[in-house]
């Protein structure tokens, strides 16, 4: 999994800015806080395994993944659906 | 969720350069984004991002946007004392307008020959992950200058041409130098950017014509006055016959014509009549600022 190549976006320290230049309709979608860690972290180590990001998010935020493995997959799904993920 | 207006500037640059790519339309991102990059002016958020088009294909480049969502707000057309050079287009779901140019006001060469010159030299910038064509740094800071002396009355504008000068002569190469006086020259706006030929020590050619170099006058003098004296300029250009017609057309704006975001929301009647009263209180003070200045 990483950001699909059609992908335009933008980062500050907490928030992420995603659009999908592919559909002439999309809106942008805006992540803060821990879901635009999420994306960071799919941007810097992409293409990278869910369970493998899973790990990250879970050193980094000190909880173990199976605590966050729910919210994480609900994002996943998101930026799925929006076509800001690719793989 | 809101987005702010830079976040929405830099996705909006990406999505123009995309739409340009897919669809074979040479465009060049232009102005606030682009000029600050290059250091041409000191960083601030721009309102708008602007992009230059092939003007051959510059409609077709309008159809694509409406396609994404982007439509003009509603305004009637208003004269302008150097004609018409970009059409705003806005979304609902964006803070930022996009301003789609045809041609740059400044440059007194055919829309065709000008793009052709800045595409020559383009460049290309990272914006958003995305890669976004620009002009060179030379001739991005043409339009930047040519920008900048339009509103000299401005600190603000002032300051900025002050920087393209002061890179003029400190920061460029002299390759970077000759490729600004190169687009001021093929672009016809040598005598536009004349204390710029000045101060590099080059000679510059008349290439306006006296009735452009007027209008560009007036229009400095009087810009920051809006449209009445393009109205005042139109009434005087127009037949006899159709004088009256002029005149009523410049003072009365009807309700379906009055600006606004949302195509499907009338004004009020109570609106309708604020913004005209408005409108002639800044007309009569503009046109008062025009009698001074020709005095």
């Amino acid at each position: 999994m990483r950001i699909g190549d059609d992908v335009a976006w933008t980062a500050d320290e907490s928030r992420v800015v995603a659009l999908d230049l592919t559909q002439p309709g999309a809106s942008p979608l805006v992540l803060e806080s821990t879901s635009a860690v999420v994306w960071e972290e799919i941007a810097i180590r992409g293409p990278i395994e869910v369970d493998e990001l899973l790990e990250l998010l879970a050193q980094a935020f000190d909880v173990r993944a199976d605590d966050i493995r729910r919210d994480v997959d609900s994002l996943l799904a998101e930026l799925r659906s929006r076509r800001l993920l690719a793989g | 969720m809101n987005f702010g207006l830079g976040e929405a500037n830099e996705l909006a640059h990406a999505m123009l350069a995309r739409i340009g790519r897919d669809h074979g339309i040479r465009t060049l991102s232009i102005k606030g984004l682009v000029a600050d990059r290059y250091g041409l002016r000191r960083p601030r958020v721009a309102a708008d991002a602007d992009v230059i088009v092939d003007p051959a294909r510059f409609d077709e480049f309008c159809r694509l946007l409406h396609d994404y969502g982007w439509h003009l707000r509603v305004e009637r057309e208003v004269p302008s004392l150097l004609g018409p050079h970009s059409v705003t287009l806005i979304r609902d779901d964006w803070p930022n307008d996009i301003d789609a140019h045809v041609r740059f006001p400044g440059f007194f060469a055919d829309d065709q020959t000008v793009f052709e010159r800045l595409w020559s030299t383009r460049s290309t910038m990272e914006v958003a992950h995305c890669e976004v064509t620009v002009p060179s740094r030379a001739a991005s800071a043409v339009i930047a200058a040519l920008h900048a002396v339009r509103y000299t009355k401005s600190v603000r504008h002032a300051g900025e041409l002050e920087r393209v000068a002061e890179l003029l002569i400190d920061d460029f190469s002299d390759a970077e130098r000759e490729e600004f006086l190169d687009v001021a020259c093929v672009g016809r706006a040598q005598w536009v950017l004349r204390e710029l030929f000045d101060l590099v020590g080059r000679p510059h050619e008349m290439d306006a014509t006296p009735r452009q170099m007027q209008l560009w006058e007036t229009n400095r003098a009087t810009v920051e006055d809006g449209a009445a004296v393009s109205w005042l300029s139109t009434l005087r250009s127009a037949p006899l016959h159709r004088k009256p017609a002029v005149l009523a057309r410049a003072v009365w704006i009807s309700r379906e014509e009055i600006p606004r975001n949302d195509v499907n929301r009338l004004p009020t009647v109570r609106e309708a009549w604020a913004h005209r009263m408005l409108r002639w209180r800044r007309g009569g003070v503009a046109l008062w600022h025009y009698a001074r200045w020709r005095r």
